[in-house]
């Protein structure tokens, strides 16, 4: 009888995790007024280990868009945060200033800070000059990880040629969380977008492997006699120039590896 | 010394001389009082003659003589006493030695010495040619004949009676003089023929009267009161001496003529233009007749004669330009010296005749054959602009008639009144004046077709009301060049011919423009043209005519502008030279062409100034300023009609009809040819303007000329490009780019040019503090954070420099343009518009469609620094040589493509001083 009922359990903690992840897998999307932001994850691999801490890859990615073709507010801060079962070493990996990937091409940037190299993406903007028809403007993102003003932080070096040749670094200060996210980035935006610069995507897919060790790692949070779990993985904050503040959260889930 | 007595009546006299005392050596003078002169007009009774026009009973004067032997003596009647030698049978010369017919005695004259007097016939005597009429009579068998002259000035027409060389054979103390009124009246037949005795003058008189029927005549009056009764008869002498020195003169007046308001005035009056069609060159014959009944008649008045004629013509009757070229004109003096006797030219000059005229006179048996003249502008009876001499004269009977008269032409009209003031007092049947035909005729026809009017208002000398103006009537039935009449206004379709002598690309050369219009189209009132792009005046080194200097002009007469100018020479740009008048031969008129500063808001004009000199007539000085303006992109050249001068129509009365302008600028080295060899276009605009030309409405009217420059493919094209950077050379640092392009002389200019820096140089985007807008920069206004740089072009067409900022401006392109503001002398603008984008992974500025224009040098820069800089290495620009791609196309579609190297300052590592090496290109462009 109580072994139906632990089946019984099972197959429905199973069905709710299917059904958890297969609602997971999409974006997290949401709407204030005429302003729509998406935010997405991925976590990979995502069978991990039950104790302990295994090597991971981390992909978010945002979206900032108005609705009904109206101009988005400017975004001023972007705040990240990742769940505390996650870690992020910033020992892992040789630390890069700010000044020795800015300005630069990417090859430049990589060949400044090659060694700290955490990930890269792609960013994406609107840029609305005075009278003008606004025109998009996009590079590839490279992230290293270093320090800024004497603190950790990821650096988020952007590089495009249209309609110009210009870079830029996004460093996204790391700190300690609380509660059940561990760890937060965060992004001004002002400094490095102008006032010109509207952000309309950013996505950012951080792994490396340092000599110490994995720059980033975590493990499953399942209980024990479950064969994975489902957790908040990231949660994202984004505030505008018009005061909005706009936050979603994504969940996903893991596999207990062994 | 006394010649001896001859004949019948020399014992006599030789007694009368014995009893007269030997002549003192007191000075020769008129006795006192009216015993030295004295004169009246009167009727039988004795009573003064009053009404005017009529026939006084006789006219008699008097002079006394002391201290000497007259030999010269003037006898001046009142003006408009009317003698008429036609009247009674005159005496051939042959006769009065022998004994004139009684028929031609007109009076007496009585000789007084040593206290008694004798009397002697007068006798109307055939003139000696030369001479209008003769009086003479033979005191003692020597001939004394007064020959009588016409006083001319200001219309007196007073007759002057001169006895020259009075007879000595007796030394004469008074002189009578009896005129009858009416020669053949009984009541003189006692002192006619051989009823007046000489030898015994208290002797009865006998009868001796006319026999009208054998002559064939009915008795005339000889003698007519004038017909002015505002003046009173004013009579004169005037004496000198065989042996004394003086010259006395006397003078006494008399009744003043009454009766005038019943005299008869009945004159015809007519002015006919010589042509039906309009617009044209244009004759005017004016012609007065009157019936001279009454001037012979003893029983009857003579009618008054006009004082004054003023013919207004008709609307449109206007002088005509064309009439003075070659014009001269007739000075005062040399009407003056215009007598009866003297040749064509000897008076008035040929030059300034304009027409002819006669007058008929029942005076004397010719037809006076007159001309009219101009007479000089100001210096001339009216003091007025434009005045006409008349002279008709009959040289053979001495006989001249001079008249003055002037013609007002309305300022705004130009509609022409025509004064003769002073008409003469005497009698004539006809007075024709005729206004020369011809295509310089002095006078244009009305515009349009239709029925006109010429009216002449008669002033009479007798100041009777006078009759109102006769009006003749004339039709227009043409078109202008005799073509159909136009309804709806005339048409406007002006003729331009324009361009350089040398079409080379690029060379110096005369520019000429050349704009017509016939007569039948509408008057030009403006002018504007837009030159082709390149083609530019070299302004460097040309002193602007001051606007001081050109106000001055203004107000300047035509001579004295053209004997010294009012703007300097060192800013004269070339000439003018302007058709002027209706017909086929214009007056043409030399101005010349200044460069002038700002005007009405453009940064440079032009003036034109004319000292308009159409024959005589000095009119001032014309003078149109141009405003030019520079197309701020293309640097295009346009005469901009809107803050130009209008185009006077009328200039002192007179409608310019300005028919041909040609203008040449062809002050050495200033205009240039573009080198861009397209087919282009000269485009003026003309507005034009119809009678009444008071209406604003003016009518455009566009004439395109082909433009096209020569032999660009033997231009060059060779500019020289170099960049360099300043600033900290290291990654990061915020450079100052300095773009240097050096054109070789003689070349195409530069119709385009694109350089791209290497990728190397990013755009700091985060330093665009501010962009301009569109409409900032259109009134020049943009926020000191949208300049980045400046820029300075050396021209030579320019004295200075053309220097500005740059900044960045609002676009259509995804990055906002880099503008730069070239500001020349006199507020010239120049933009150039780049737009920037990537090319090959560096930002390139491109700069497209640039003027046609000689540069000696451009240098561009923009800022550097880490406060406004918005270049920025990203890498250290010491370690690698950099190049830039520098791409230039001519004008004339030569290109140039180079590889510049970037001058960058990097600090020697070896050496702590401070020293700089340079990058340089390893090849040089061009």
């Amino acid at each position: 009888m109580s072994s139906s009922k632990n089946l019984t359990s099972a197959a429905l903690l199973v069905a709710a995790m299917t059904l958890t992840l297969s609602l997971s897998a999409g974006a997290e999307v949401v709407d204030r007024g005429n302003l729509r932001v998406s935010f997405t994850g991925k976590l990979s691999p995502r069978t991990l280990p039950r104790s302990g801490a295994a090597p991971i890859s981390v992909t978010v990615a945002a979206k900032i868009a108005a609705t009904a073709g109206a101009k988005p507010p400017q975004l001023r801060r972007m705040t990240i945060a990742i769940n505390a079962n996650g870690r992020l070493d910033p020992g892992a990996l040789p630390r890069c200033t700010v000044e020795q990937i800015q300005p630069a091409t990417t090859e430049g940037a990589l060949e400044a800070c090659r060694g700290s190299l955490v990930g890269r993406g792609s960013f994406s903007a609107r840029v609305l000059l005075p009278e003008q028809t606004p025109f998009p403007s996009a590079g590839e993102v490279y992230a290293f990880n270093g320090t800024y003003k004497g603190r950790p932080a990821i650096l988020a070096h952007v590089y495009g040629t249209e309609p110009a040749p210009t870079s830029y670094t996004l460093p996204f200060q790391i700190t300690r969380g609380k509660g059940g996210f561990g760890t937060l980035l965060t992004a001004s935006l002002p400094q490095v977008t102008s006032e010109w610069g509207y952000v309309t995507g950013l996505s950012l897919a951080l792994a490396g492997r340092g000599k110490k060790g994995p720059y980033l790692s975590a493990g499953c949070p399942a209980p024990e006699g479950f064969p994975g779990a489902v957790f908040p993985f990231a949660r994202s904050v984004f505030a505008f120039a018009d005061g909005k503040a706009l936050s979603a959260t994504l969940t996903r889930s893991c596999k207990v590896r062994g | 010394m006394r010649r001896p007595w001859r004949g019948l009546t020399a014992l006599p006299v030789l007694l009368l001389a014995l009893s007269v005392p030997s002549p003192a050596s007191a000075a020769f003078g008129l006795q006192a009082g009216s015993a030295g002169f004295d004169a009246s007009v009167t009727e039988q009774n004795g009573s003064p003659t009053g009404p005017a026009g009529s026939h006084p009973f006789v006219l008699s004067l008097h002079a006394g003589f002391s201290g000497g032997d007259v030999r010269h003596l003037r006898l001046e009647l009142p003006a408009g006493l009317i003698e008429n030698p036609r009247a009674v049978p005159q005496c051939v010369q042959a006769e009065f030695a022998a004994g004139c017919s009684e028929a031609s005695q007109v009076g007496m004259l009585t000789l007084r010495s040593g206290g008694a007097g004798r009397a002697f016939p007068l006798f109307n005597l055939t003139p000696a040619p030369g001479r209008p009429s003769q009086l003479g009579a033979r005191p003692f068998g020597a001939p004394l004949t007064l020959t009588p002259t016409i006083r001319q000035g200001s219309g007196e027409y007073g007759i002057t009676l001169t006895a020259s060389n009075v007879t000595q054979v007796v030394a004469i103390e008074a002189l009578d003089l009896t005129v009858w009124g009416n020669p053949w009246a009984t009541a003189h037949d006692g002192q006619r023929g051989s009823c007046l005795n000489p030898v015994d003058p208290d002797a009865p008189l006998g009868q001796c009267p006319i026999d009208t029927e054998a002559v064939g005549q009915l008795p005339r009056a000889y003698l007519t009161m004038p017909t002015d009764c505002g003046m009173p008869l004013r009579f004169g002498v005037a004496a000198s001496a065989w042996d004394s020195a003086g010259a006395p003169t006397a003078t006494v007046q008399r009744q003043t003529p009454s009766d005038c308001a019943s005299l008869p005035f009945s004159f015809g009056a007519a002015a006919v233009p010589s042509t039906a069609v309009a617009s044209s060159p244009t004759g005017l014959t004016m012609r007065l007749t009157s019936s001279q009944a009454g001037l012979t008649s003893p029983a009857q008045r003579f009618a008054s004669q006009p004082r004054r004629a003023v013919a207004t013509l008709a609307e449109g009757i206007t002088i005509n330009p064309s009439v003075g070229a070659g014009l001269g004109a007739c000075t005062p003096a040399q009407f003056a010296a215009e007598s009866a006797a003297s040749a064509p030219g000897e008076g008035c000059p040929n030059p300034s005749k304009i027409g002819v005229g006669s007058v008929e006179t029942p005076l004397v048996d010719e037809i006076l054959d007159g001309a009219l003249f101009i007479a000089t502008p100001f210096d001339n009876p009216y003091g007025a602009p434009y005045a006409l001499y008349f002279v008709a004269k009959a040289p053979q009977r001495g006989f001249v008639v001079k008249v003055a008269g002037k013609l007002d032409a309305d300022p705004l009209s130009g509609r022409l009144v025509a004064t003769f003031d002073g008409l003469p007092q005497l009698p004539y049947s006809n007075l024709r004046l005729e206004f020369r035909e011809g295509q310089r005729a002095p006078l244009v026809s009305p515009a349009a077709c239709g029925s006109y009017a010429n009216r002449i208002a008669l002033q009479p000398w007798a100041n009777t009301t006078a009759p109102p103006p006769e009006a003749t009537a004339f039709p227009i039935m043409r078109g202008a060049g005799g073509g159909p009449c136009i309804s709806g206004g005339a048409p406007f379709v002006p003729q331009a011919a324009a361009g350089s002598l040398n079409a080379r690309a690029g060379a110096h050369s005369t520019f000429y423009l050349h704009l017509t219009r016939t007569d039948a189209e509408q008057e030009i009132t403006s002018y504007s043209a837009q030159l082709p792009p390149g083609l530019l005046g070299a302004i460097a080194g040309v002193p602007f005519c001051s606007d001081a200097a050109i106000e001055d002009a203004k107000r300047r007469s035509g001579n004295a502008e053209l004997n010294a100018p009012s703007c300097r020479a060192a800013s004269q740009i070339g000439r003018t030279y302007s058709g002027y008048g209706a017909g086929l031969a214009p007056a043409y008129t030399a101005g010349r062409f200044y460069l002038a500063g700002p005007y009405h808001g453009a940064p440079l004009s032009v003036v034109a100034i004319n000292p308009a000199l159409v024959g005589p007539f000095d009119l001032g000085t014309v003078v149109i300023r141009s405003a030019i303006q520079v197309d701020p992109r293309s640097a295009q050249v346009t005469i901009d009609s809107s803050a130009s001068d209008p185009i006077p129509h009328i200039f002192s009365g007179i409608p310019l009809r300005l028919r041909d302008v040609r203008v040449y600028i062809d002050r050495p080295g200033f205009m240039v040819n573009p080198t861009d060899c397209s087919r282009f276009e000269i485009v003026s605009t003309l507005s034009g303007s119809d009678v009444p030309f008071t209406d604003p409405r003016d009518v455009l009217a566009t004439a395109a000329v082909p433009f096209q420059a020569s032999d660009c493919s033997s231009l060059g094209f060779a500019p020289r490009v170099a960049l360099a950077l300043k600033g900290k050379p290291k990654r990061g640092g915020y450079q100052q780019l300095r773009v240097t392009v050096t054109p070789r002389a003689g070349d195409a200019n530069i119709s385009s040019a694109a350089v791209t820096l290497p990728p190397s140089i990013f755009l700091a985007q985060n330093h665009i503090r501010a962009i301009c807008t569109r409409g900032q920069s259109a009134t020049d206004s943009c926020p000191g954070p949208s300049v980045i740089g400046r820029a300075e072009a050396l021209t030579p067409l320019l004295s200075d420099p053309l220097k500005g900022p740059v900044y960045l401006r609002s676009s259509d392109n995804p990055l906002p343009d880099l503008v730069t503001v070239l500001h020349g002398p006199g507020g010239i603008r120049i933009f150039l518009e780049c737009r920037i984008d990537s090319f090959r992974r560096g930002m390139r500025g491109s700069c497209e469609n640039l003027p046609d224009a000689p540069v000696t040098k451009f240098t561009m820069t923009i800022h550097g620094g880490r406060k406004r800089g918005i270049l920025q290495s990203a890498e250290n620009l010491c370690r690698t040589p950099r190049k830039g791609i520098a791409k230039l196309i001519g004008q004339a579609n030569l290109g140039q493509a180079s590889k510049p190297g970037l001058t960058v300052r990097c600090p020697k590592r070896k050496s702590k001083k401070k020293r700089s090496v340079r990058h340089r290109s390893q090849r040089r462009p061009g």
